[in-house]
């Protein structure tokens, strides 16, 4: 089959007007560094392609203090050129880090039992193509790979990325948010550093604890769904259900790798161009599901109406017991992304008194992907 | 025991970002500078200013006194953070605070909802048994105890002057731990960039004291 004549949208990833930020870095090549706009203050505004004529575009503020590590404080899109900006986040954070032991001889949360701060950004943390937000907080537009393929015809896709570390004594958490070029906001976390003194061999369990207050479009009228995916045995049709989330009300619910479980916020009110109801699927990244003693890790997924005290992950229980609608009002989804921790080899050894060495980084997480947001996708000629 | 109601374990104004007391990023007691630079327009509205901050804790003082939830023994202020409730219309929203204290007895967080509109306070609200910061002079206290702890100084031994304490707290789940209930500090020891094993040292700060856990047989060599 013959190329077909159409404009290659690869070549405008790496287009001269891309090349904006060429950072002096190391290295027997130059390297392709995408446009970065500038932060002002916390804010950081960022258009894709970057470089290149605007398709879509975030603006993003965010924050980040004592015992609470980096955290979102707005986060608005814009599908098209001229189009308004759309609230998508009020905030995002994770609310705390639950670290238990398999020996139950620690079980630590190492965001609201400490005073640790975010660590300084190095030189290593820009690498050659990324900036300093603020000193704590490194932004970067990073090539993501190819956002499609059709054959010989494609596009990169690219993302904002704001990201920080903290440091939690012994330990570090990459704390990481990309707003991409089709809307998707990933949330990632990525656990790091030396093993426990004294328990380097004990295995744990890294369990970040976020809180995303999704705002679609402004605060009123978003409801939570749940999407399961069914394939009876023995049959060779398959199922796709969206309900409800916890009946309408305040509660929790589980993630079953054979249902694909997802959670969606939807707007009742704002439609896309064709009428359709404009949503976000909260999209687990996940290698399995924590179970501890504590009540709050009972479930991946939450929900509840949102009230403005209620921050506190081990709280959730309580929280929900209410047992408000969560339909047509104001949600907030509270997600649980773990990182088993089997120390191995690579993580360290014993030098005299001390352990040498670092764990690499596990990443975890989920993503926020867009649905009904657009009328049509605008990255496809 | 004497009533101790502290404001210093707040944290320092955004945004800084650093706390004082731990040896990381630029603390003083590191050798640096703090880094306390003047907040951009854009930080003003998601951080609490100075000013804020202490009307906040002033507030949130005086609603304990006067719910009589100020009891012996130690209570400190942990942690001071912005409530952002929202408003139609507005894109940061209505300027709150939540502050926290900590009460040792009955292991109690005290978390106080304030308008700081209207200099009001909406909540107080009582959790027992949840986690929350640790104050600096909780730190300074559990650090001063151990190393003040012949068998503490005798297990460091010739790393004693060498060491850098940072703290981690320990909580258990179980009603019938002993420990449960009682704030309890480990503490870790850092010789250049490496952490030690050894000596495994808990400060249980509700009992007052300092305890060595035996040394297990591990780090383990052979990882399968």
């Amino acid at each position: 089959m013959k190329p077909r004549r159409r404009r290659s949208f690869a070549t405008l990833a790496c287009s001269a007007a891309a090349f904006a930020v060429l950072a002096a870095c190391p290295g027997p090549t130059q390297t392709c560094c995408p446009a970065l706009s500038a932060a002002v203050g916390n804010e950081v505004t960022q258009t894709f392609p970057p470089g290149g004529p605007m398709q879509t575009a975030w603006k993003v503020s965010f924050g980040h203090a004592t015992s609470k590590g980096l955290f979102i404080t707005g986060a608005w899109f814009q599908k098209a050129p001229g189009a308004p900006w759309m609230r998508v986040l009020w905030d995002a954070r994770i609310s705390d880090i639950f670290v238990p032991y398999h020996d139950n001889s620690q079980r630590y949360y190492d965001l609201t039992q400490f005073q640790f701060d975010l660590v300084p950004v190095s030189a290593v943390d820009l690498g050659c193509c990324g900036r300093k937000a603020d000193d704590w907080v490194v932004q970067e537009v990073r090539d993501r790979g190819m956002l499609w393929k059709a054959d010989q015809e494609g596009m990169r896709g690219t993302e904002l990325v704001l990201w920080s570390t903290l440091g939690a004594d012994n330990y570090n958490y990459i704390i990481q948010y990309s707003f991409r070029d089709d809307g998707t906001i990933a949330f990632r976390f990525g656990p790091t550093s030396h093993n426990l003194p004294g328990a380097e061999s004990v295995p744990h369990m890294h369990n970040a604890l976020w809180r995303v207050d999704v705002d679609l479009d402004g605060f009123p009228h978003d409801s939570a769904l749940l999407h399961r995916h069914s394939e009876p045995p023995g049959s060779l049709t398959a199922n796709d259900s969206v309900v409800p989330f916890n009946g309408g009300v305040e509660g929790a619910a589980d993630w079953d790798p054979l249902q694909f479980t997802e959670v969606e916020v939807m707007d009742t009110v704002s439609k896309n161009g064709r009428g359709e109801s404009i949503a976000y699927d909260l999209m687990p990244l996940r290698e399995g599901s924590a179970r501890h003693f504590e009540d709050f890790m009972q479930h991946d997924f939450w929900v509840t109406r949102y009230r403005p005290t209620e921050l506190f992950f081990a709280q959730l229980p309580s929280y929900v017991a209410k047992h408000e609608p969560v339909v047509d009002t104001d949600v907030v989804l509270w997600y649980v992304s773990s990182a088993h921790h089997m120390p191995r080899r690579e993580d360290g050894e014993t030098v005299g008194d001390a352990w040498h060495g670092v764990a690499l980084v596990m990443w975890g997480g989920f993503d926020l992907r867009p649905r009904n947001l657009f009328d049509r996708t605008p990255f496809y000629p | 025991m004497s009533i101790l109601l502290t404001r210093a374990a707040v944290p320092l104004p955004r945004p800084s970002l650093t706390s004082p007391g731990r040896c990381r990023n630029r603390a003083p007691q590191c050798g640096g500078q703090p880094a306390v630079r003047e907040p951009s327009a854009a930080a003003r509205a998601y951080s609490l200013t100075a000013d804020e901050r202490a009307r906040a804790v002033e507030l949130a003082d005086r609603a304990l006194r006067e719910r009589k939830l100020i009891a012996d023994g130690p209570i400190f202020v942990v942690d001071v953070d912005l409530i952002r409730d929202k408003v139609a219309r507005s894109e940061v929203g209505r300027r709150g605070a939540l502050v926290t204290h900590y009460r040792y007895r009955g292991d109690l967080a005290i978390i106080t909802h304030i308008d700081l509109a209207e200099s009001r306070i909406l909540q107080v609200e009582t959790i027992p048994h949840l986690s929350v910061p640790l104050a600096e002079e909780e730190f300074k206290r559990a650090r001063q105890m151990a190393l003040t702890d012949p068998a503490v100084r005798g297990a460091l031994g010739r790393n004693l002057d060498k060491v850098v304490v940072q703290a981690l707290v320990l909580r258990s789940a179980a009603a019938q731990d002993p420990i449960y209930g009682h704030r309890v500090v480990r503490l870790l020891f850092k010789v250049g960039r490496d952490y030690l094993s050894q000596p495994v040292v808990l400060v249980d700060l509700t009992a007052g004291k300092v305890s060595l856990q035996p040394a297990k047989p591990q780090p383990r060599e052979e990882h399968r």
